[in-house]
């Protein structure tokens, strides 16, 4: 009865495991059970079974038997290199990449936090339940490109997608993904542009929905220096500004949360806090319509009367 | 990934769990695994063909599988986990970059960072510094919340509704916290209103547990949509600047143009979209209903007056 692909793949995987120096193919062909018929096809099915092995993410090295000949490579499988290596792996650590697991309940990860968990799990250490049940909270996401966008980063595979331009126009784009951020819940791809041979950030939300993969797998390598941060405006320190504006009497409260109050009369009360995004302040402001007045500073209260002076042009 | 690839990834995991999980029922097993104790079965039976050259009863893979428990007696050298792949080590490591936004203690803060520093190890160099997740805003009431989300017992809370402007209490009891765009939500079970609610944590001003246990019977999935006024659709003309609002508003939009980025909702708070209106001034435009479209003036004008 012919063995299961599936079996072959397990004996060729304990096989090159066990291995102390590299193997020839024409061994295993001889010792690992599976491997039949004539020789084309069994270099066949060796061929294909690399190729399965390393998308599983085992790592087979080849290598000379002897480095004064040039003669048939042989094959092996370092055990550092396939076993999940964590060291002294505590409860409470194993606990919390548990809970670090479960943010992903979303359908686009969970199978690969399930993995992760299980593997950890693997390792033979007590969870440390009563410290960590669940995670603060769970991500969850519906833009369509995501796996793709996040598969393609992790292989170093290039994507092709269109972006709007400057004059909201949809333009083709290939790019090198370098990386992905999550920041106050909006994700960006962080990538190599390369018709303009520069680094640049796309918003996930605004990449069209026929977004494609292009090439091989690891068809790039990041630059050594890489980091994702360097590469988003948001996380870079911004001065705070004081602002002072005026609320009516039981009103904002939204505002009210963030501020303290400065000074009341009969119909307003006078608060301040600190910004440091201009626009999402404005458009704090302009939420509470005639119920806000800016005191200061005035060039958030120049642009408040612009913006109330186009709308109030639309009626 | 093909089938038995899928299936020879699953052997491969199969045999490190069960040694560390030795005597695990062959249920628990599937369920783990996610297939039918079928496929578990035929997997066992399969592993027990397995092992080193030579393939004698001493370089198999030993395990017993009877009477619905499973015990590994030899795995040979398939003993320990394979090393996660590039997905897994991302998702963990922004896994606690998450836990990391709302951790207050600082004992399992430097636990989560620490721990980051070992994975990102296992990590290609470059790629270690390859994603993130950042969020400034701590979640207020997210421990309260979450343990009365764990012991199943209600909150008290009181709840700021930006689009009235007013605050409301009310009796809720908390079923699972998620963050979906730019808001961090709380899916509960109203008492007033007697169905599923979604609340923004942000939003929530003060919140006390109070000892209502809820029952074992309320789904915690499948929110009801909510109910109200009459829903009223809305014509708008926007520009670039007013993109995010566009993308935070997806699931409310009917029919959008892109080109001549002109978009359609359904709103059934016209509060909500007056102020967000409002609050886009200049980026957005309502072309019907016109009545909106003079309130939005209206409220600019008394506004100014304030100037």
């Amino acid at each position: 009865m012919p063995i299961e692909k599936a079996e072959r793949l397990i004996n060729l995987t304990m096989a090159l495991l066990a291995a102390q120096r590299y193997i020839k193919k024409s061994q295993i062909f001889a010792i690992v059970a599976g491997y039949s018929g004539n020789a084309e096809a069994m270099e066949r099915m060796f061929e294909r079974d690399k190729d399965d092995l390393r998308n599983l993410g085992i790592v087979i090295e080849v290598g000379g038997l002897d480095p004064f000949f040039d003669d048939e490579p042989g094959y092996r499988i370092k055990q550092t290199e396939y076993a999940l290596s964590l060291e002294n792996l505590t409860p409470a650590e194993l606990s919390l990449l548990a809970v670090a697991a479960k943010t992903w309940q979303d359908a686009t990860f969970s199978n690969s936090a399930q993995s992760a968990l299980r593997k950890l799990r693997s390792l033979g250490i007590e969870n440390d339940a009563t410290n960590y049940v669940d995670a603060p909270f769970h991500i969850k996401i519906s833009n369509s490109n995501f796996s793709l966008l996040w598969s393609a980063t992790i292989a170093a595979q290039s994507l092709v997608f269109e972006y709007p331009n400057q004059s909201n126009q949809l333009e083709e784009r290939e790019i090198q993904p370098y990386g992905i951020a999550a920041w106050r819940g909006q994700w960006y791809l962080v990538g190599r542009d390369v018709a303009k041979d520069a680094i640049r950030v796309f918003k996930v939300a605004r990449i069209a929905p026929e977004c494609k993969v292009r090439g091989k797998v690891g068809a790039f390598k990041l630059p050594i220096d890489f980091d994702i941060s360097r590469h988003l405006v948001m996380l870079q320190d911004v001065p705070q500004t004081p602002v002072i504006l005026q609320i009516r009497k039981e009103r904002c409260h939204g505002l009210r949360q963030k501020s303290k109050k400065i000074k009341h009369d009969v119909e307003w009360d006078e608060i301040q806090f600190s910004e440091n995004n201009r626009s999402q302040t404005i458009q704090e402001i302009l939420w509470y319509g005639p119920d806000v007045v800016v005191i200061s500073p005035e060039d958030l209260k120049i642009a408040v009367i612009a913006s109330l002076r186009e709308m109030a042009k639309n009626g | 990934m093909d089938k038995p690839l899928a299936r020879t990834a699953r052997l491969l995991d199969l045999i490190p769990f069960i040694l560390s999980h030795q005597g695990i029922a062959i249920a628990d097993l599937a369920n783990e695994f996610g297939v039918t104790e079928k496929e578990i079965l035929a997997d066992l039976n399969l592993i027990f063909m397995c092992g080193l050259p030579q393939y004698t009863a001493l370089e198999l893979i030993d395990l017993s599988f009877e009477h619905g428990f499973v015990t590994v007696r030899e795995p040979q050298n398939l003993d320990k986990p394979r090393k996660l792949n590039g997905e897994e080590l991302s998702i963990l490591i922004m896994g606690l970059d998450v836990l990391r936004t709302q951790i207050t203690d600082p004992v399992k803060e430097q636990l989560a960072k620490d721990l980051q520093i070992r994975l990102r190890q296992l990590v290609e160099s470059a790629t270690a510094n390859a994603i993130l997740y950042a969020d400034d805003r701590h979640l207020p009431y997210i421990e309260t919340i979450n343990k009365a989300r764990q012991n199943r017992t209600a909150l008290n809370i009181s709840y700021l509704n930006t689009s009235k402007d007013e605050i409301t209490t009310r009796r809720i009891l908390p079923l699972e916290v998620f963050q979906q765009g730019d808001e961090f939500l709380l899916l509960t079970w109203c008492f007033l209103s007697r169905a599923n609610r979604t609340f923004a944590i942000a939003r929530i001003l003060s919140c006390d547990p109070i000892s209502v246990t809820l029952p074992d019977s309320i789904s915690d999935t499948n929110p009801v949509l909510l109910p109200g006024n009459a829903i009223v659709t809305i014509k708008f003309k926007y520009d670039r600047a007013a993109l995010s609002f566009i993308e935070n508003i997806q699931d409310r939009i009917v029919a959008i143009d892109q080109v001549s980025m002109i978009a359609s909702v359904e709103v059934w708070d016209s509060e909500w979209i007056l102020r967000n209106v409002l609050a886009n001034a200049g980026h957005i435009k309502i072309l019907a209903p016109v009545e909106f479209a003079h309130e939005v003036a209206s409220r600019a004008k008394i506004a100014l007056s304030n100037y």
